[in-house]
């Protein structure tokens, strides 16, 4: 019997810090509901011997220095899932809407690296049928890219990097095992771009785009500090104590933050976003996503504030027939409130410290 | 080891200031709301009014201080934890001079002075309690003149010997 993707599944469990993997138990792993076929693409770093004086004209040995191993996924915008890849990227605060009990209020905002440069990891783990059940530790997410168009609903896209090691035949538990290490996501509500209001404020001016909006996509980056991840005197070797099994990241930090964003709007009289271009202006920009009622009149709602945004480009273009601008900015930090943006996001997780 | 630092959430535990749009009337609504529990990469704190925080970082728990108000009760100062490089608290009213312009709103965002004298006119004006006349005086500041010190005989000569 073929196997296809059907047979694919992923999961991830937050680990307490980097190089601690998620114990396995049950349920200790949360399934991700990835739409790509995507899976580890792994490398083993090796040098050999070519340059050597070996009385050959070829290397004769070749060894290995280090292991390096990553991961990229697309999932649907559920509101409780894409809490999960922010607070991987991001300093965190929970609260509790007014008038809420079930309902919580998470806040997101980048990493201070006054205070730490290291995110959370997780210990990420993907099978497909029975020949490929493995565990990849110590990964960490390099940002993310939140998008709607069209109807559909929204989409993040995120990587996780990880610290080289991969364990094959990792023995985590599937369904339809009775109580598998991977549980199963239930009671996920989806955001659908026809949610979206886009308002931008120029100098106190407000522009609620209404109907005249079409798109965004909103992408979150962070430079990584791969290489010296790796440290020759944590002595941290792919198979513990092993010494010629290569080495493996002890630590994952980040260096820059960036956000870069882009937008769909119908067009306007007098072209105002292209004299945004023209004018460098610095414009506030709220993104907001409304789902349904999760308790009296609390929604499942997604905020993307970007207090200080400039428009890069924007040019006409042809959108499902009609004339239409498409527009490209990036995100500058923001002094009077110390972020680069900021993302609020109401829904039914009680924390993601304990969600997955 | 390191001791781990202590601090404590104040009486009225910690709010901060979320502001949502209404989707129907499209106005921006902001109220403050109790924090309940706060991350930093791997560290993290439940902010239950009067109760005690206790981390081995020390730039974590100056995060706790600044940012959401958290008092250190031991030790005091904050010694090094396990992050020992981070810097010792900037005196930023020392940083200012008496003169420049508006230096209590820097002073209160704890902007270092040389991030202050590198912000472009718009940026200037982004900053609450800053506006156009304000920015323009803050870009036309300069630092008063230091009075010449007399060269004397070797001096001259060591100057001269350089060029």
């Amino acid at each position: 019997m073929a196997d296809t993707a059907t047979n694919r599944a992923y999961g991830w469990g937050l680990q307490t810090d980097f190089v601690t993997q998620k114990p396995l138990a049950v349920g200790a792993i949360k399934q991700i509901l990835a739409t790509d076929n995507n899976f580890i693409d792994y490398k083993p770093n090796t040098a050999d011997n070519e340059e050597w004086a070996n009385g050959v004209n070829s290397a004769t040995d070749q060894w290995i220095l280090s292991h390096d191993a990553s991961v990229a996924h697309t999932i649907p915008g559920h509101s409780q899932e894409i809490g999960k890849v922010l607070y991987l990227n991001s300093g965190y605060a929970v609260s509790t809407p007014t008038g809420g009990t079930i309902s919580k209020l998470h806040s997101f905002k980048p990493t201070d690296p006054l205070t730490t440069r290291q995110d959370k990891a997780v210990t990420y783990a993907e099978r497909f049928a029975a020949a490929w059940n493995v565990l990849m530790p110590r990964a960490v997410s390099d940002g993310w890219t939140l998008k709607g168009d069209g109807l559909g609903n929204l989409t993040m896209d995120f990587s996780l990097m990880g610290a080289g090691l991969i364990i094959p035949n990792s023995g985590v538990t599937w369904f339809p095992a009775a109580t598998p290490n991977v549980s199963r996501l239930t009671g996920l509500h989806l955001f659908f771009n026809t949610q979206v209001g886009l308002v931008v404020t120029d100098a106190g001016t407000t522009t609620t785009y209404g109907c005249r909006y079409r798109s965004f996509e909103v992408s979150f980056k962070k430079t990584m500090l791969s290489e010296a991840g790796y440290k020759p005197g944590c002595a941290d070797f792919a198979i513990p104590g092993i010494q010629t099994s290569g080495v493996i990241r002890s630590a994952h930090e980040f260096d820059k933050q960036m956000l870069e964003f882009s937008f769909g709007v119908d067009m306007a009289t007098t072209s105002p976003e292209f004299v945004a271009v023209q004018q460098q202006k610095s414009l506030s920009i709220v993104i907001t996503a409304t789902g349904g009622i999760i308790e009296g009149a609390i929604a499942h709602k997604l905020t993307v504030t970007i207090p200080v945004g400039k428009y890069k480009t924007t040019k006409p273009t042809i959108a499902n027939g009609i004339a239409s601008f498409a527009i490209s900015g990036k995100g500058l930090f923001d002094f009077v409130n110390n972020e680069l943006f900021n993302v609020q996001l109401v829904n039914d997780v009680s924390s993601y410290s304990t969600a997955f | 080891m390191n001791e781990p630092i202590k601090l404590k959430v104040p009486s009225g535990g910690v709010t901060h200031a979320v502001t949502t749009v209404d989707p129907d009337t499209k106005e921006a609504v902001t109220e403050q709301l109790p924090v309940e529990y706060i991350s930093q990469g791997n560290y993290d704190a439940e902010l239950k009014p009067t109760s005690i925080v206790e981390t081995k970082s020390a730039a974590f728990a100056e995060y706790l201080a600044s940012a959401y108000g958290l008092e250190i009760i031991n030790p005091q100062p904050v010694v090094p934890g396990d992050d020992s490089g981070s810097p010792p608290p900037r005196d930023f009213e020392a940083e200012y001079p008496a003169d420049y312009p508006k230096r209590e709103i820097f002073i209160g965002l704890k902007m270092p002075f040389e991030t202050a004298r590198g912000l472009e006119r718009e940026q200037l004006v982004t900053i609450s309690g800053i506006k156009d006349k304000t920015a323009d005086s803050i870009l036309a500041w300069q630092p008063a003149p230091v009075a010449p010190v007399q060269p004397d005989a070797d001096s001259e000569e060591n100057n001269g010997g350089q060029e």
